[in-house]
């Protein structure tokens, strides 16, 4: 019985020997690319095991850091936006950081408030993509978007914040009247997807023509495939800017080695590699390289304020559902 | 051949999702050969992948009551002039009725509690209670709504199984027979040969994937063989997580298979009343219960989820082992003890060695089950601590590394489809002992 027992302790023992040490950094799914790219330099650079661990869309990054309000087990969180910043900082998950670069953010306006939380890392518009081999006349505004059957790609924004963001640029333009515009949206819509990246296999499989995603992706296709493959256009009505941010995690163990982390978020060679992995643009002064040039811009801008969107969004999330399902 | 028509019901739901894809998107294959079936994110597509998964139920159950009725009966009705039709409606059919309600029910339930089918292919429109609850606790984290959810879908399957309890056990005493004397209708035979070729055609194309490129239409190994080198696995961890899936799995079955017979061999029904309700518990809302645990207690990933899978198998694993315990002759086990043998002696000179291919059967099938199970680690978002084989599938696809994608999922369809067949090739072995 013995032998039964030694192998049961050396059983036990392993299990409790696999944990993680070092830090654990929260971002979502298309932050994946860190892994063999950034991460190991900044272990390099510093001596400091980093976990990155990849949790879907935006949005369950924040379910998971209210999960773990009460035994926080994560040190850094990467790429929430400024609509899911307003419930994380209200519901008092993030801790103030210093960075000593933060002065190389150059537009201020894409602080958050409060300051000392959160640092934008990065930033971009929204736009839909299309093919233009399936789609030679494109939709150019909200409402021609709703006469094309089955044939936009979205996320849920009930999980994904490039969903979430699309939902709040709809409610940006259309104000009061967005349940009306949802309705005729409907029929256009091939599947809801839970986060960008399923949906952007789905489109790259060819199953819809168009796509919720970010103005920069001609320059994602003018550099992946050498040519405008992929086109995206911003609807007449207006842009909406997405920003994301780094912040450090409330009850880190590790803030030291946190804020190191946020500055090299921040510093020139994780900035540089921000528009040819991310797709999105750079918060701090960095060579944009020339694929960039074929990034669609808009010079109307639409936006709601963070205090707008935290006070009504479960309420319109809800009749989103009963509108949808 | 009969038994192996169970094999897709065992394949991992994320593979049966990329073969749907391999064969059904714009760019698939039947598009290719110009057919075009557009039912990605329709009703059609959730039907024909849960027809797919569970018919193998019926024809298993309708199979076996068929067998047990007696050659008698048969003849008596030939020899009053009976035709088809007669002894169909007369003979077969009332016989086959309690299994085929069985069939029906464990059909419903499976369907009813179906997560990663529905949340890949039932596109905008179709959800079922386990995708809501994984959605509320996922993205909103909506406890309350999941909790809602998940009592609903536990009261319903608790009166399903109510039910089902309720249906009597034919016996119509006959020996179980080998063939028939008839020739099939041809009928009968073609919508057989579609029925095998419909199951047996996604299941090929699932393992195609293995060694062939449906986006380029030509054969390579490539994508397989770059599943296992140092830069792909820093990225999908696919080496340890075959590791974690089959040190999971096994660990899993084994407690599933002690455990289903403990309770196997207890006396009266309780035992049938308190597991088989907890078919109906739902895996999402059972995997943040275990994440809540790792998080508060700090337990480890690989004991929760072992312990999860181990929770969520057992009744299947009862179901399967309780006739072969029930029938065991008790006399051997009654002389042994008045001999003096005690328990333990009792299960691992008798027990075991009789029942040990029932038991390996039993414990490949819940293997394999675990094997392609996808709904707690992706609803516990566990990727990167312990990856799993069904969720760095997944994230393959979702980050668009097709071929690598299509062709670990061929792999695992042919793990699970081996796995298959040394479970029947035990069984076999029993029906000699």
């Amino acid at each position: 019985m013995n032998r039964y027992r030694y192998c049961l302790a050396i059983l036990l023992g392993c299990l409790c020997v696999i944990g993680f040490s070092g830090l654990r950094v929260y971002a979502y799914e298309s932050l994946n690319w860190l892994k063999d790219t950034l991460i190991p330099i900044f272990e390099e650079q510093t001596g400091i095991e980093v976990t990155l661990v990849t949790l879907g869309d935006a949005g369950n990054i924040l379910s998971r850091l209210i999960l773990e309000k009460r035994r926080p087990l994560s040190d850094v969180v990467l790429g929430l936006d400024q609509s899911l910043a307003y419930r994380a900082l209200s519901e008092g998950l993030l801790e103030p950081v210093a960075p000593r670069n933060a002065d190389r953010i150059v537009d201020k306006s894409l602080f958050f408030e409060p300051e000392g939380y959160l640092y934008p890392f990065d930033y971009g518009a929204l736009a839909i993509i299309y093919d233009p081999d399936r789609l030679p006349d494109p939709p150019t505004s909200f409402r021609e978007l709703t006469t094309r059957p089955k044939s936009l790609l979205i996320q849920d924004p009930r999980n994904s914040s490039t969903g979430l963001a699309f939902f709040l640029w709809t409610v940006a333009v259309y104000r009061e009247d967005w349940r009306e515009y949802w309705k005729a949206l409907r029929p256009a819509i091939l599947t809801l997807t839970t986060g960008w990246s399923e949906g952007f296999a789905k489109f790259e499989a060819g199953e819809a023509p168009m796509m919720v995603s970010y103005a920069t992706d001609g320059a994602y296709s003018y550099h992946a495939y050498g040519s405008d493959r992929y086109k995206a256009f911003i609807p007449m009505e207006g842009a909406f800017y997405q920003t994301e941010y780094v912040g450090v995690t409330k009850g880190t163990e590790n803030p030291e080695q946190a804020r190191l982390f946020v500055e090299f978020v921040l510093s020139e060679r994780f900035q540089s590699e921000v528009p040819l992995n991310q797709w999105m643009f750079p918060t701090t002064p960095v060579e944009l390289p020339e694929a960039y040039e074929h990034a669609v811009t808009s010079s109307i801008h639409v936006s709601i304020s963070a205090a707008e969107v935290s006070k009504n969004l479960d309420q319109w999330l809800a009749e989103w559902e009963e509108i949808m399902y | 051949m009969e038994s192996a028509i169970f094999i897709p019901f065992f394949l991992p739901p994320v593979s049966t999702v990329i073969a749907f894809s391999l064969l059904f998107s714009t760019n698939g294959l039947l598009s290719r050969l110009g057919i075009h079936i557009p039912i990605l994110y329709t009703m059609w597509a959730i039907l024909v992948a849960h027809a797919f998964y569970n018919s193998p139920i019926f024809v298993k159950y309708i199979g076996a009551a068929l067998r047990t009725i007696p050659p008698a009966l048969e003849e008596a009705a030939l020899c009053e002039g009976a035709g088809r039709w007669a002894r169909f409606w007369r003979i077969e059919g009332p016989l086959v009725l309690p299994a085929a309600a069985k069939a029906f029910f464990l059909c419903f339930a499976y369907s009813f509690m179906s997560f990663a089918v529905v949340l890949n292919l039932g596109g905008l429109q179709y959800s079922t209670l386990e995708v809501a609850i994984a959605g509320a606790l996922r993205g909103q984290f909506d406890f309350s709504r999941a909790l809602t959810y998940a009592i609903a879908q536990f009261g319903c399957l608790f009166l399903l199984n109510a039910l089902l309890s309720l249906i009597p056990e034919v016996s119509t005493g006959g020996a179980p027979l080998s063939l028939s004397r008839e020739r099939p209708l041809r009928l009968t035979t073609v919508s057989s040969a579609l029925y095998a070729a419909f199951e047996y055609g996604i299941v090929l194309i699932g393992l195609l994937g293995l060694c062939y490129d449906f986006r380029l239409g030509a054969f390579s190994l490539e994508p397989f063989l770059r599943l296992f080198s140092a830069d792909f696995n820093r990225r999908f961890p696919v080496i340890r997580s075959l590791i974690n899936t089959f040190g999971v799995a096994s660990l899993a079955a084994i407690g599933a298979v002690l455990a289903a017979f403990l309770f196997g061999k207890a006396r009266g029904n309780w035992a049938q009343r308190v597991i088989l309700p907890t078919l109906g518990v739902s895996s999402a809302f059972l995997a943040m219960a275990l994440l809540y645990l790792h998080i508060l207690y700090r337990l480890p990933l690989f004991l929760l989820l072992t312990l999860g899978y181990l929770l969520s198998t057992l009744a299947v694993a009862y179901a399967l082992m309780r006739p072969m315990v029930r029938n065991f002759p008790l006399h051997w086990v009654e002389s042994a003890k008045i001999d003096g043998a005690s328990r333990l002696q009792v299960f691992r000179s008798i027990e075991l060695p009789l029942l040990f291919p029932v038991f390996a059967a039993v414990f490949f099938q819940v293997f394999a089950i675990v094997f392609g199970e996808f709904t707690l680690p992706y609803t516990m978002q566990i990727r990167d601590y312990l990856p799993l084989a069904s969720v760095v599938n997944y994230a393959m696809d979702a980050q668009r590394y097709y071929r690598e994608s299509a062709a670990f999922s061929g792999m695992n369809t042919a793990i699970v489809g081996a796995l298959f067949l040394v479970s029947n090739a035990l069984i076999q072995r029993r029906r000699v002992i």
